[in-house]
């Protein structure tokens, strides 16, 4: 009952709390499609913020010169000097963003909730809406809907899951899952993936996108929290231990995400992807290295007891963020894990390396905050 | 009838055989032929009335100090009971004097007084939380789930080992912050109140409650462990705390009074007397209120002061024409008699003056200034009785001393000789109707006046201090507030919007967006420190249940993810929305509470429920509702008293302006008698600038009171004046005429009445120090004024003669009709409307 389903309920929501079936029988479709021209992030800009920004703020990622960061109420934020001042910039939207990428210093994705993707070329500077909730459930209706009027049973079953997701959707039209993260490679060609098994492909850099849902080894549709990329060979992050491999030899319309064998059960909210080492790391400070793109696993004992949020390549050393705020340092060669300097700045959403080696640039619910790495006593 | 009462039939007649007892009017010859009756009937009054007095609760209901017809505090009213999460719990915080909470002695302190404040009726004993309380939990995702337990070890034995499982439970609970303080020196216990007293089945009566923590609770300080209480029933508690103290001050009040009286009187028994009807008559007033269903609440402590204090500056007068009669030789009952005959009338008239003076008042639609004039109204009737029938009848039997009969009379005929600094000054007065004084007067006058209008300006609405504003910064519970404030997250300026939706409506996305989006306008306007509402908690859960993932940290579209979440927040934070999920408050917590601040946030949320209230007939309504919280309550007050001062100002001038135009007959007179007024509202709101006291409430009645009486003086002394100057004496004799015969009633005026209010000064409520300060300031202020202002300005406006030097010394004939005039000249200083007369009778 629970699997193959765009409405699998989150595994930690049912343990929490049981009320869930109750409330979900309690609240009729009618309450739930209640039409009322009301605010709906979707349809509004971002509300411009007084100076200095202390909203919260979720991602964060470097393009060239320049540091983009992203949060709630569809807060985008820019800097030019390393992330000692910030400029927002407006976004067409005002959903909640959860992760900025870029593939060059000019081409940039936000993805966030409602489904949205937004697309910059000009270093973030400017942003355009390119899939929303509307458009993604439109593309999946369309593409499976076609494949199923063809006799494809897989694609029916598709259309069936899609209905049974809109089923608790507040907005009849907007497909009610965000995405959680979106990554292009440099030829344009890339994933943005999110809650219940979400993967939409896009090989004209976000221009258009095909769903990839079914072409994943993850029929319990778990939660997609990160990408990783190198050489054209995406990775993709999860729950339960999920690690999936894009697999290239197959002929490109056959192309399919395969699951890795990881030795952890926990979630896996990233995923790194580097020369001869693959890293994912997740809940409870648990991160494990693969120098064979992901046969054998090691688990490195990072000793941080809160989930991790970012890792950041720093020359040879590769630096651990936890959501706790504490940092360690993990040598790329030696595999050696070296505490750093607790940075003392409550909980840490996500951080990114700045231009200045030695300096990174963490979010957290108070806004940006640039911090330097240093060695622990 | 007046007229003929003043020329006719008072000769001196030292024995009663001689007097007619049938001469006088029938009102006087029913209260003299029926003394016993009157003194029998009063003292009965006093007793019954008394009784009812000591029945007088006193309370101090936050409802009467807030504009109920205001828009805002009707929405507040009428949702105040789905609201229950909105101050009515108490919070007590235990320090650790001399070190951190990580010790066992400290946590065995602690949990005595956990267990304590558990048994004290009142408490909502299952939504205590506090270290102790085994609701109080922390949880930690594993990969398993969630892992969980009690923050205090259930094994705790104080050992080492369980007080390091406690500090790891706290640190996994994050509750830093929260109910253990940011310096982990101390922890919090916070207890949400019933509405009934479990054991009496009663309202609770915060009164009561406040004092059963400060004897069970407080009394568990000591060197090492310091308690803060606060919490809305500790500050009822303690404003009831501060009434009693107030009461207190009455005593000194009436000493101070009395001894002003003395010293103008010299006559111990008729001090005595004045003292006494004086404070009968507060008697009867307070048990008048109780009969008519008043509290003494911080308000209305103050009538009985300003009834004193009126009573007793009345009285002097009273006793003067007697004093003056028994001098001359008239026997004690027949001067009653005169005086009675005399005062009467123009008591009467002045007495009823000052009700409409008081009832002014009630236009301000706020309960506490409307009781104030009601009950002020009420006192004043009362003195009608004591002042008017009672002192005449009594000093009937009692007369004066001898000695002070004596004195009286010397002092008058030794006319302004031996006199000291003060009587130098005095003398100096007159010159103030000469050109170059009055020039020089009224420049200065008008340099202040400017200065004053400038500093004016800064003049802020509201109450400008932190803390609660109702006591006093330094205040037990102010520091102990401020103590919680900089120790643990938040503010305790609560601005509230309320939102109302269908029931089981408050989970719907569209009412948590727009709940949301209101939240989050609020957090970006400045003065804002945070803000805490269903759609925060929704965000902050829905993160929880995805394992603690700052991308989840948002308002789910799928309504089944958010319905869990806001089932968890109702469970978590009780309070977050109501019961039916039908009204959900969206709390702002404010930097401070000035009125700037309240106006920007009040304006934000009002421009936010215009855009996004929904039209009528919607399916799903949501609706916004200004305003609740303390800060919401303040701003919407803050409206009415800002709107409440221009309404004071036209009322209590426009009254004052007509009852000077009738009482003058003449607009010049009215203008000289209200520059001074005007000068003083002035420099009076200057004076609040200086002393950071800001418009309000409290200091809105300051200004109608301060006026109402202030126009006494001018009228006391331009009567006289006029008066003479009618009859042909120059300005510069009428103003010494006049200021020779009321001059030294205007200044005792001034000082008791000064004297009734200086002692507010020190109460520990915040605004009736305000109050006190600025009523004293304005009493002598506008004594001052007249005295100097009065003079100067007629120079220019009532000297039809010119710069007249003539007649500085009286004629004979000007000497006798001193004489003639001098008691119905003293008198005159009551003699409100029917003043025109006096220049017609004095030939």
């Amino acid at each position: 009952m629970i699997s193959q389903s765009l409405v699998r309920p989150n595994r930690s929501i049912a343990q929490l709390f049981s009320a869930t079936v109750i409330s979900l029988l309690l609240v009729s479709p009618g309450l739930v499609h209640a039409a009322n021209a009301a605010i709906d992030p979707l349809n509004e800009q971002s509300q411009h913020l007084e100076a200095p920004l202390a909203a919260p703020l979720i991602g964060v990622a470097r393009a060239g010169s320049v540091l983009v960061g992203v949060g709630l109420h569809g807060l985008i934020q820019r800097s030019a000097d390393n992330g000692k001042t910030w400029q927002q910039v407006s976004s067409p939207v005002s959903s909640d963003f959860t992760q900025v990428r870029f593939s060059d210093a000019n081409n940039g994705w936000i993805v966030g909730h409602d489904s949205v993707v937004l697309h910059s070329t000009d270093a973030g500077a400017t942003w355009a809406v390119q899939l929303d909730g509307r458009k993604l459930l439109t593309l999946l209706n369309d593409t499976y809907g076609k494949r199923a009027e063809q006799g494809d049973e897989a694609a029916a079953d598709m259309v069936q899951e899609v209905s049974r997701a809109m089923g608790t959707s507040a907005t009849p039209d907007v497909m009610p899952a965000p995405l959680l993260d979106v990554l292009f490679d440099a030829n344009g060609h890339g994933f943005a993936v999110g809650a219940f098994g979400m993967i939409v492909r896009s090989d004209d850099a976000g221009k258009t996108w095909q769903p990839w849902i079914e072409r994943a080894d993850n029929d319990r549709r778990m939660h997609l929290y990160g990408l990783a990329q190198r050489d054209g060979i995406f990775y993709i992050s999860g729950e339960q231990g999920l690690v999936l491999r894009l697999d290239t030899r197959l002929p490109a319309d056959q192309q399919r995400f395969v699951k890795l064998d990881t030795p952890y059960t926990g979630t896996y909210f990233g995923v790194t992807a580097l020369d001869h080492l693959l890293v994912a790391y997740g809940l409870r400070g648990n991160l494990f290295v693969s120098r064979d793109d992901g046969a054998q696993w090691q688990q490195l004992n990072t000793e941080l007891s809160s989930s991790l949020v970012s890792i950041i390549e720093q020359g040879n050393a590769l630096i651990v963020v936890s959501q706790g705020g504490q940092l360690v340092s993990i040598d790329r060669d030696s595999l050696q894990v070296t505490p750093l300097a607790d940075a003392r700045v409550g909980e840490v959403y996500a951080a990114s390396a700045t231009e200045t080696a030695g300096s990174l640039v963490i979010t957290r619910f108070s806004g940006a905050k640039v911090i330097d790495i240093a060695q622990a006593n | 009838m007046v007229e003929q009462k003043f020329n006719s039939g008072m000769p001196v007649i030292a024995k009663l055989e001689d007097f007619d007892k049938s001469s006088g009017g029938w009102f006087e010859r029913v209260i003299f032929h029926n003394r016993v009756l009157v003194v029998v009937f009063c003292l009965l009054a006093t007793v019954v009335l008394g009784f009812f007095a000591t029945k007088l609760e006193v309370n101090a209901s936050f409802e009467k100090m807030i504009p109920s017809s205001s828009p805002y505090i009707k929405n507040y009213l009428a949702n105040k009971d789905q609201l229950p999460g909105l101050g009515n719990s108490i919070r007590i915080v235990v320090e650790n004097k001399t070190g951190d909470i990580y010790d066992p002695e400290y946590l065995l302190a602690l949990q005595k007084v956990n267990d304590t404040l558990y048994l004290i009726p009142g408490i909502d004993r299952s939504w205590m939380k506090s270290l102790w309380m085994p609701i109080v939990r922390w949880k930690e995702v594993t990969e398993e789930g969630i892992d969980g337990g009690a923050v205090m070890p259930s094994d705790y034995d104080g050992s080492e080992k369980s007080i390091k499982a406690l500090r790891r439970n706290i640190m996994r609970a994050g509750i830093t912050g929260n109910l253990v303080s940011n310096d982990s020196k101390s922890s919090m216990i916070v207890a949400p109140l019933l509405d009934t007293n479990p054991q009496t089945g009663k309202p609770l009566d915060y009164g009561d409650f406040s004092k059963e923590l400060e004897s069970k609770i407080r009394s568990l300080e000591s060197d090492k462990i310091g308690i803060h209480i606060v919490g809305f029933s500790k500050l009822v508690g303690d404003l009831i705390d501060g009434l009693y103290s107030v009461m207190l001050f009455f005593g000194a009040s009436v000493v101070i009074a009395g001894l002003f009286v003395y010293f103008y009187t010299r006559c111990l028994r008729s001090t005595l007397l004045l003292v006494g009807v004086a404070v009968a008559g507060v008697v009867w007033l307070l048990g008048l209120m109780q009969i008519l269903g008043y509290n003494l609440d911080p308000y209305s402590i103050l009538v009985p002061f300003l009834i004193f204090a009126i009573g007793i500056s009345h009285g002097t007068q009273k006793m003067n024409g007697i004093l003056q009669d028994i001098g001359r030789g008239t026997h004690k009952y027949v001067a009653a008699r005169y005086t009675f005959r005399r005062l009467f009338l123009t008591g009467l008239t002045a007495l009823l003056t000052n009700i409409v003076g008081f009832a002014v008042l009630v236009i301000i639609d706020i309960p506490v200034i409307r009781d104030l004039a009601l009950t002020t109204s009420i006192g004043v009737a009362v003195l009608i009785f004591t002042k008017l029938l009672l002192i005449p009848v009594a000093l009937s039997y009692l007369g004066v001393s001898e000695k002070a009969a004596r004195i009286a009379i010397a002092k008058d005929q030794a006319g302004e000789a031996n006199r000291g600094f003060l009587g130098h000054i005095w003398h100096g007065l007159d010159r103030f109707t000469e050109r170059p004084m009055a020039t020089a007067v009224i420049a200065l006058s008008l340099v202040v006046t400017l200065i004053g209008s400038l500093v004016m300006m800064h003049l802020k609405v509201g109450d400008l201090d932190p803390g609660a504003p109702e006591l006093r910064a330094d205040s037990r519970y102010n520091r102990d507030n401020a103590y919680i404030t900089s120790n643990y997250g938040l503010s305790s300026d609560q601005f509230v919007v309320i939102v109302k939706t269908n029931e089981d409506s408050c989970r719907l996305y569209p009412s948590l967006q727009s709940m949301d989006k209101l939240a989050w306008k609020l957090r970006q306007t400045p003065g804002v420190q945070t803000t805490q509402s269903l759609a925060e908690t929704v965000r902050m859960i829905s993160s929880g249940m995805a394992e603690g993932s700052p991308k989840w940290l948002s308002i789910s579209r799928d309504q089944a993810i958010t319905n869990s979440a806001v089932d968890a927040a109702m469970i978590s934070s009780p309070g977050i929305t109501n019961q039916q999920c039908s009204t959900t408050p969206i709390i702002a917590y404010l930097a401070d509470h000035k009125a700037d601040t309240l106006t920007r946030v009040l304006k934000v949320s009002e421009d936010f429920a215009k855009e996004n209230n929904s039209a009528p007939g919607a399916e799903q309504p949501v609706e916004f509702l200004l305003a609740a919280g303390n800060a919401g309550i303040e701003a919407a007050t803050n409206i009415e008293v800002e709107k409440g001062i221009i309404t004071m100002y036209l009322a209590v001038y426009g009254a004052t302006a007509l009852l000077c135009l009738l009482t003058f007959r003449s607009w010049r007179a009215t203008v000289v008698a209200l520059i001074p007024l005007l000068m003083t509202t002035v420099i009076c709101k200057a004076l609040m600038v200086w002393l950071g006291i800001g418009l309000k409430v409290a200091t809105l009645p300051v200004i109608a009171v301060g006026v109402g009486v202030g126009v006494d003086y001018a009228l006391y002394l331009l009567s006289v004046q006029l008066a003479v100057q009618e009859r042909g004496g120059s300005l510069a004799v009428a103003y010494r005429r006049s200021l020779d015969f009321t001059g030294r009633v205007v200044a005792l005026v001034g000082l008791t009445m000064a004297a009734g209010v200086i002692t507010w000064a020190w109460s520990p409520i915040k605004f009736q120090a305000d109050m006190g300060i600025l009523l004293t300031f304005m009493f002598l202020w506008n004594m001052l004024g007249a005295l100097i202002l009065i003079p100067a300005l007629s120079h220019y406006l009532l000297n039809p003669k010119g710069n007249s030097k003539e007649g500085v010394t009286l004629d004979l004939e000007d000497a006798r009709a001193q004489q003639e005039t001098r008691k119905p000249a003293a008198d005159a200083a009551h003699t409100l409307l029917t003043e025109p007369a006096l220049p017609r009778r004095a030939r």
